[in-house]
């Protein structure tokens, strides 16, 4: 199923090994700095060992459904975080559970006779959007933290309404939308901090869509962005089809 | 489900979905709160930092929070309103969740060492809200136990710490259960008194050393500045 459905996407080891490769040429190793942004489902922390067994220790950014809501603030702290004269690659994106019996958007959780939504959060988003798509009101900006984050998952997911709604299999197109929103952010907070890094630390920027499968099977990553940016925001060379 | 410095930020939603993933009939463990750094000179409120040789702050959030609650607080700083978008959201929250903090914040000896025990307060009361909201997601005879403190982060090779403020076991409807340990005192209890508090506290120590002269003296010293520090 996933190989179908979400074609070009890789097994998590097979994601390491190429980003180990490809960031090779551009100084990354030991003086970098490893930062994600994904989803707090538990579901989504094998991606994170597996990725800081490669790179280190990792700084988290990420919040409900990926989006990196650690923000600004989060971004700038990372950037101070790198080794001396090193650089930093971010890996994020929204999730999508694909279970035993291949359905897109639900998955088997250890334990549990019945898996359930995943991403939990996506899928309320995407209830809110249709309603919202079908006349209901838009909810007000948050003014507390008691539930801030899945209200900024709604409204970032607004503007793709449609897009989910009149695909043929919604939950399929869910982390493909999702992924766009969170790519928007992303692109917000790393236009703001640019300027803080020196001539030749870089900043890798890994997005796409992350995959979880059953026990005994891997799970995947599928990449839809990869590109190495200077310190100044310019992309040096884009990673993805290479 | 945490954020910038320790808060809670996945919210109600978050804890929710983390109530649906627990396995059938089994209980949940809610570790939760803020971190403070120790460096090599042991300075609190920065940490030595792999390949790089300067630290910095740390927890850095709570220090820019902390920055942001001065200025209110002490400088008539008008408060910064809600954010309408995300991209710098927490940060927002963090420093005004930390504001009813501030005097406390600004009259502390060390306000390093203050500042993760006023986080600590501040997520514990946001993570009580959330708990109050969200505890029916639990099902069955589902246990919440909470644990929170303060995290310290040591240089390499030294074990990191956890200073537990608190231990409970919850039901399903956010009733405590069972308090596995009895928390130290809060901190406005540990505040440094003002003068009338320690001439009484001066008398009661002289006449408490006058009956137990035999410990040393060192020891009463040292114990009774813990108990009630001088004033600064």
């Amino acid at each position: 199923v996933v190989e179908s459905e979400f074609p070009k996407a890789l097994p998590n080891a097979d994601l390491i090994a190429m980003m180990t490769k490809r960031l090779k040429p551009y100084g990354y190793g030991k003086s970098s700095l490893l930062c994600t942004s994904l989803c707090c489902d538990e579901v989504n922390r094998s991606l994170e060992i597996d990725l800081q067994a490669a790179f280190g220790d990792h700084f988290h950014i990420g919040g409900l459904a990926g989006f990196a809501f650690g923000g600004v603030t989060g971004f700038g702290a990372m950037m101070s975080h790198i080794p001396d004269g090193g650089s930093c690659m971010v890996v994020y994106g929204p999730h999508v559970g694909v279970d035993s019996m291949g359905r897109i958007g639900t998955v088997d959780r250890r334990g549990r006779e019945h898996g359930g939504a995943c991403c939990g959060s996506a899928v309320a988003a995407a209830a809110y959007v249709k309603g919202v798509l079908n006349g209901e009101p838009k909810a007000d900006a948050p003014t507390d933290p008691l539930d801030a984050q899945q209200s900024y998952v709604g409204s970032m997911l607004l503007p793709y309404a449609e897009q989910i709604s009149e695909a043929t299999d919604p939950m399929h197109e869910l982390p493909f939308a999702l992924f766009k929103a969170q790519d928007k952010l992303m692109k917000q907070i790393v236009g703001k901090m640019t300027g803080k890094l020196v001539d030749r630390q870089k900043i890798a920027l890994v997005g796409g869509i992350q995959i979880n499968t059953p026990d005994g099977a891997p799970d995947y990553f599928l990449p839809l962005r990869f590109e190495v940016l200077s310190n100044k925001g310019r992309v040096v060379n884009d990673l993805l089809d290479q | 489900m945490g954020g910038l410095a320790g808060v809670p930020f996945g919210g109600v939603t978050a804890f929710g979905a983390m109530a649906h993933h627990i396995p059938d009939s089994g209980s949940c463990l809610l570790v939760y709160g803020p971190h403070v750094g120790v460096n090599s000179n042991g300075v609190v409120g920065t940490v030595d930092r792999r390949g790089r040789c300067k630290g910095g702050s740390c927890c850095g959030s709570a220090v820019a929070a902390a920055a942001y609650v001065k200025g209110v607080v002490q400088e008539c700083q008008k408060p910064l309103c809600p954010p309408t978008e995300a991209y710098d959201a927490q940060q927002f929250f963090v420093g005004n969740m930390l504001l009813p903090y501030g005097k406390r914040l600004c009259q502390a000896r060390d306000p390093m060492v203050e500042l993760p025990y006023a986080l600590y307060d501040a997520q514990t009361d946001l993570i009580q809200k959330i708990v109050n909201k969200g505890s029916a997601q639990v099902h069955g005879d589902g246990k919440i136990a909470l644990l929170g403190g303060i995290q310290i982060n040591t240089p390499p090779g030294l074990p990191d710490y956890f200073l537990p403020l608190r231990f409970d076991v919850l039901d399903n409807e956010a009733n405590v259960m069972e308090k596995v340990i009895q928390g130290p005192p809060r901190v406005s209890e540990r505040d440094p008194p003002d003068a009338s508090h320690w001439i009484f506290f001066s008398l009661i120590w002289c006449d408490f050393a006058f009956h137990c002269n035999r410990l040393p003296l060192r020891w009463w010293k040292v114990n009774f500045q813990k108990l009630c520090p001088m004033p600064t």
